[in-house]
């Protein structure tokens, strides 16, 4: 079951924290997270995991906690807190990826398609 | 960003990464160090295993404690270029609190410690078979 | 009928295992030396507990994962290291403290020197942790540390003077021969050692070790709502005998022996006998939940198998850091170190740990995808806000109050 010798693998911890710059080289953040979705293949029994999209926030590391996916969830000072220091988070979908520099750890993308969270 | 397709969707650092891996039988196997991503031929990464160990953890803690984490590492495995503890993602049956498996993992990367530690220490001290309940 | 022993059960071994060698020195010494002036530290200190014991049960019961487990995946690995460090630290001291009193209890009781006892009492805790069933180990200690409810039979026997009594703590402010400083300080160590983070790490592990569910959700929450304050008031029954007894002559305590002067004063031989089973029970109890602690943390963290509800083998790197952690506590004893003096270090770090423990799982318990429908109500979430800064506030105080005043003095 491991992937065949063609395929490339990486590890997610490369991506994650990697810088994300527009494609006129302004630096837009880090990766903070990445969206996953179900995919069309079926692997074993859970459905097959694509990553569709990144989180990127001007904070380098950080967890958002979970504050990020539902607007209601409490405590409120918590989440304001967290809100607060991530208020520049967005997201862009795959699609607006040009470039995955893995080595520097470097990703190019189209800074038009950032949307809000 | 939710909903709009039918099926669950999930932050990779945060529903997958760190999170406990349980097996069939409820007993907990490694928390998720790290996760392999592959290619596909149209671009896309696919979550393809879970990695786990301190191989890939190491480099996760940064700095010179992560540095000296792989070395250790790389010391105490009897292979020359060892691979870190690898399940694969098809065995995934079900995402929580934790990752649940299908299959019980059959690399001896994922558990090499405690089977060392089991058969050097713990084992050997009387009363270590006793049942709980 | 067996639903209500059942429930009965958990109160008083919730009674009965709420004090430890923290709770017993600290507020032996505050007693001696602020009167019942701090007393309002134990009610909120009490409460807090209560707050976040419910919660960190809550997600136990409801998504089977413990509290080590949400440090690491909610603040991720390299925070959730430091936080282990930390939490390690202060749970291996508190430890070390347990065990010390242990053997003090013990030579109180023989004259036997501690030192003597020491190997034997670290010796004794690992086997029950090998050996004995989890729900035999709470059951027994806990039932057994009601003895401690003599200090209160005591306090009565002493025929006080109710009404000063109630002034004293109504009115929190030094006495003439203490300063704010020395107040603040023992605010931070009574508070520490009300809501020890050992506790939330034993409490949520606890509930995964006896296969708690949602079900179990209002025995869980008697326990604690009931148990805990009824607890809480035995260390106030603690604080007011050395209050009636040492504060007039102005002896202050250093020794677990005066500690449990005041219950020979006012019940005679007998009492302190049973004051002496209480020290044992409550003592040896605690060590037994500070070790799991220790191992609780470690294999959360790193996600092995934990825990005594399986055979020892197949839990063996959990089972390994419990023998680690006895021959350390054992060791750093051996030292000649004071377990008075350790006792109330760790009560003050285990301030400054705090909000390490408590920050996840107040996040964590709000998280639908862990609990359902079980989250957290507005009232857990006010109540948890409200601590949460307290233990911030605590945190931050504890070292500075600690070099200012050279740790009370």
């Amino acid at each position: 079951m491991s992937p065949s010798e063609a395929a490339v693998t990486h590890r997610i911890s490369d991506l994650l924290g990697a810088s994300v710059a527009a494609r006129d080289g302004r630096e837009i953040g880090h990766v903070n997270d990445l969206r996953l979705a179900p995919g069309q293949a079926v692997r074993g029994v859970h459905v097959e995991l694509v990553v569709e999209g990144l989180i990127v926030s001007d904070r380098h590391a950080g967890s958002m906690l979970g504050y990020d996916r539902r607007a209601e969830q409490g405590p409120w000072l918590v989440r304001a807190v967290v809100r607060r220091l991530h208020r520049n988070a967005r997201y862009l979908p795959w699609s607006a990826v040009d470039d995955m520099a893995w080595t520097d750890r470097r990703i190019t993308v189209d800074a038009d398609k950032l949307m809000p969270l | 960003m939710d909903g709009t397709v039918a099926g669950r969707r999930y932050d990779a650092a945060l529903n997958l990464l760190d999170r406990q891996i349980i097996d069939p039988d409820g007993g907990l196997v490694a928390n998720v160090d790290d996760l392999e991503l592959t290619e596909r031929d149209d671009g896309r990464l696919v979550v393809t295993a879970l990695l786990v160990g301190p191989g890939v953890l190491g480099p996760r803690l940064g700095g010179r404690l992560g540095h000296w984490t792989v070395a250790v590492w790389r010391r105490l495995c009897a292979e020359e270029n060892p691979k870190p503890g690898r399940i694969d993602a098809a065995d995934i049956s079900r995402i929580d609190s934790g990752v649940h498996l299908a299959a019980r993992p059959d690399d001896r990367g994922v558990d090499g410690l405690e089977r060392w530690v089991d058969e050097h220490l713990i084992g050997r001290i009387p009363g270590a078979t006793h049942e709980p309940e | 009928m067996k639903k209500l022993f059942a429930v009965a059960l958990g109160v008083l071994t919730a009674i009965g295992g709420f004090v430890d060698i923290g709770d017993l020195v600290t507020n032996a010494v505050v007693g001696s030396r602020f009167g019942m002036s701090l007393a309002w530290v134990v009610v909120v200190g009490v409460l807090g507990i209560c707050v976040f014991a419910e919660m960190s049960g809550r997600v136990a019961a409801v998504s089977g994962r413990a509290t080590f487990d949400l440090v690491r995946e909610r603040l991720g690995p390299r925070v959730g290291l430091a936080n282990l460090f930390a939490s390690m630290a202060v749970t291996l001291l508190t430890f070390t403290a347990e065990i010390g009193g242990v053997a003090l209890a013990l030579e109180l009781a023989t004259s036997v020197n501690e030192l003597l006892w020491v190997p034997v009492a670290g010796v004794a805790i690992w086997l029950v942790l090998w050996r004995v069933r989890f729900s035999e180990v709470e059951n027994i200690f806990g039932l057994m540390g009601l003895a401690l409810i003599v200090f209160a039979v005591a306090v009565w026997q002493l025929g006080p003077d109710w009404g000063d009594l109630w002034a004293q703590a109504s009115s929190p402010k030094p006495p003439a021969e203490e300063n704010w400083g020395t107040y603040s300080y023992y605010a931070v160590a009574l508070f520490g050692a009300a809501m020890t983070p050992y506790e939330v790490f034993f409490f949520s592990s606890g509930g995964v070790e006896e296969h708690w569910k949602t079900d179990d959700l209002a025995t869980m929450r008697s326990n604690v709502f009931v148990g805990f304050p009824l607890g809480g008031m035995l260390s106030l029954a603690i604080a007011a005998s050395t209050t009636l007894v040492l504060l007039p002559v102005g002896v202050q305590v250093d020794t677990l022996g005066q500690v449990a002067l005041p219950v020979a004063v006012a019940l005679g031989k007998i009492g302190l006998a049973v004051a002496l089973l209480g020290f044992f029970a409550a003592t040896f109890g605690a060590a037994c939940e500070t070790g799991l602690s220790v191992g609780y943390s470690l294999a959360q963290y790193f996600g092995w198998q934990w825990g005594k509800f399986v055979r020892p083998r197949q839990a063996a790197r959990f089972h390994l850091v419990l023998l680690l952690s006895t021959i350390l506590g054992i060791a750093v004893l051996l030292t000649t170190v004071d377990p008075i003096k350790v006792t109330e270090y760790s009560v003050v770090f285990s301030a400054v740990a705090l909000p390490l423990t408590y920050f996840p799982i107040l996040v964590v318990a709000n998280d639908p995808d862990y609990m359902g429908e079980h989250v957290n109500g507005r009232l857990a979430n006010g109540l948890g806000t409200v601590y949460l800064v307290l233990v911030l506030v605590a945190s931050m105080a504890a070292i500075p109050l600690m070099l200012v005043t050279k740790a009370g003095q």
